[in-house]
């Protein structure tokens, strides 16, 4: 039995949308597959966890990249999302002129509360689907994070579940995933 | 696990969407639960049962009831500030304007009719839940490939309490009027 389909919504309509005041500067939204997602509101534990994951990030990472929060990453005519964080490469403009491609990402990692099933699903299908190398759930519930690799059409092929008595790879700097969880 | 939310589109933000034209006349579309649904585009089937289902309902309901209802035709009816869907058939209650100034309500929407083939599981299921919810006193949904009727009456709790399936040689009740399954079918 063929279900219904959804009027799915692409990027320029969704732009539109926020144009004319559909979507307003508060509704905290993102486009994925053709649908507008609510993101859920951030707790403390979230936005503390973003925070540090930034801090450590940051002393590990060379110049030639940068590191973005909860901002746009343009993949194809059909999803925009808003990673908590992304790894780009460095760009003069700092992306003012359009939001970074899939070529220019070098690594997402969500914060994983509420959304974890989401998270693992939908979104690592998504980002494994447009190519992006790796990709970490950081779930703070369980304080472990899955680091997703070898992207392929149907998905990661590659997911290791490190805790805090692992350390992981990040761009040739060994970190101890201790040090990334907050509580 | 709490899955992710939706979000959700209210009827003047659907308004909207069509008066800049991200909605073009030519998308077939419904708005059902916040959603925008696409209907299936309307194959020779559907048109030939639609015209079939019309001819009988005038000829019984409207006959009777000349006064007191009047038909709307893959039309919209307003269920709430999220749902918009435009069923095949709705016998209405008249209004001297016809709806002119506003679409029909819940209230006003007596008898719901739905023709499925492809959309059977969701007209079964979603959309039962919908009308029940808007507590449309008569819902039929027409099962083209069985060649049968589901009748869904006494909605309580978004849910029919009644649900019955007709066939060729059955009679099927509308206050009062029985009308044979065999007139509204193509058999």
């Amino acid at each position: 039995m063929i279900a219904v389909a959804k009027r799915l919504i692409n990027r320029e309509e969704y732009y539109k949308m926020a144009e004319v005041g559909i979507l307003k500067p508060e509704d905290r939204v993102e486009l994925i597959n053709g649908e507008i997602i609510e993101m859920s509101p951030i707790g403390s534990k979230h936005a503390a966890s973003i925070h540090r994951l930034i801090r450590v990030l940051r002393k590990n990472l060379a110049d030639e990249f940068e590191i973005r929060t909860q901002s746009p990453i343009f993949i194809d005519g059909h999803s925009e999302p808003e990673p908590d964080i992304t790894i780009v490469e460095f760009r003069e403009d700092d992306y003012a002129m359009s939001h970074p491609s899939i070529q220019e990402v070098k690594l997402i990692v969500e914060v994983s509360d509420s959304s974890l099933d989401y998270d693992q699903t939908t979104k690592a299908e998504l980002y494994a689907h447009a190519g992006i190398a790796e990709y970490w759930v950081f779930d703070i519930n369980q304080r472990v994070i899955l680091i997703h690799c070898s992207p392929s059409p149907s998905g990661y092929d590659k997911i290791n579940r490190l805790d805090k008595s692992d350390a992981v790879d990040f761009f040739g700097s060994s970190i101890n995933i201790e040090e990334l969880f907050v509580l | 696990m709490i899955a992710v939310a939706k979000r959700l589109i209210n009827r003047s933000e659907y308004y909207k969407m069509a008066e800049v034209g991200i909605l073009k006349p030519e998308d077939r579309v419904e708005l059902i639960n916040g959603e925008i649904i696409e209907m299936s585009p309307i194959g020779s089937k559907h048109a030939a049962y639609l015209s079939r289902i019309t001819a009988a309902i005038w000829g019984t309901i409207l006959e009777k009831f000349p006064d007191q209802f009047s038909l709307r035709i893959q039309d919209p009816i307003v269920l709430g500030d999220k749902s918009e869907p435009e069923p095949y058939l709705v016998v209405v209650s008249r209004k001297d304007d016809y709806y002119l100034s506003a679409h029909p309500n819940a209230s006003d929407s007596k008898l719901v009719i739905e023709v499925s083939d492809t959309t059977l599981d969701y007209d079964l299921t979603s959309k039962a839940r919908l009308y029940a919810k808007a507590e449309i006193a008569n819902y039929w949904v027409i099962d083209i490939e069985a060649n049968t009727i589901n009748q869904f009456t006494q909605p309580s709790n978004s849910h029919y309490q009644e649900r019955k399936s007709l066939a060729l040689g059955d009679k099927i009740d509308f206050l009062g009027i029985e009308i044979e399954v065999s007139s509204l079918l193509i058999h």
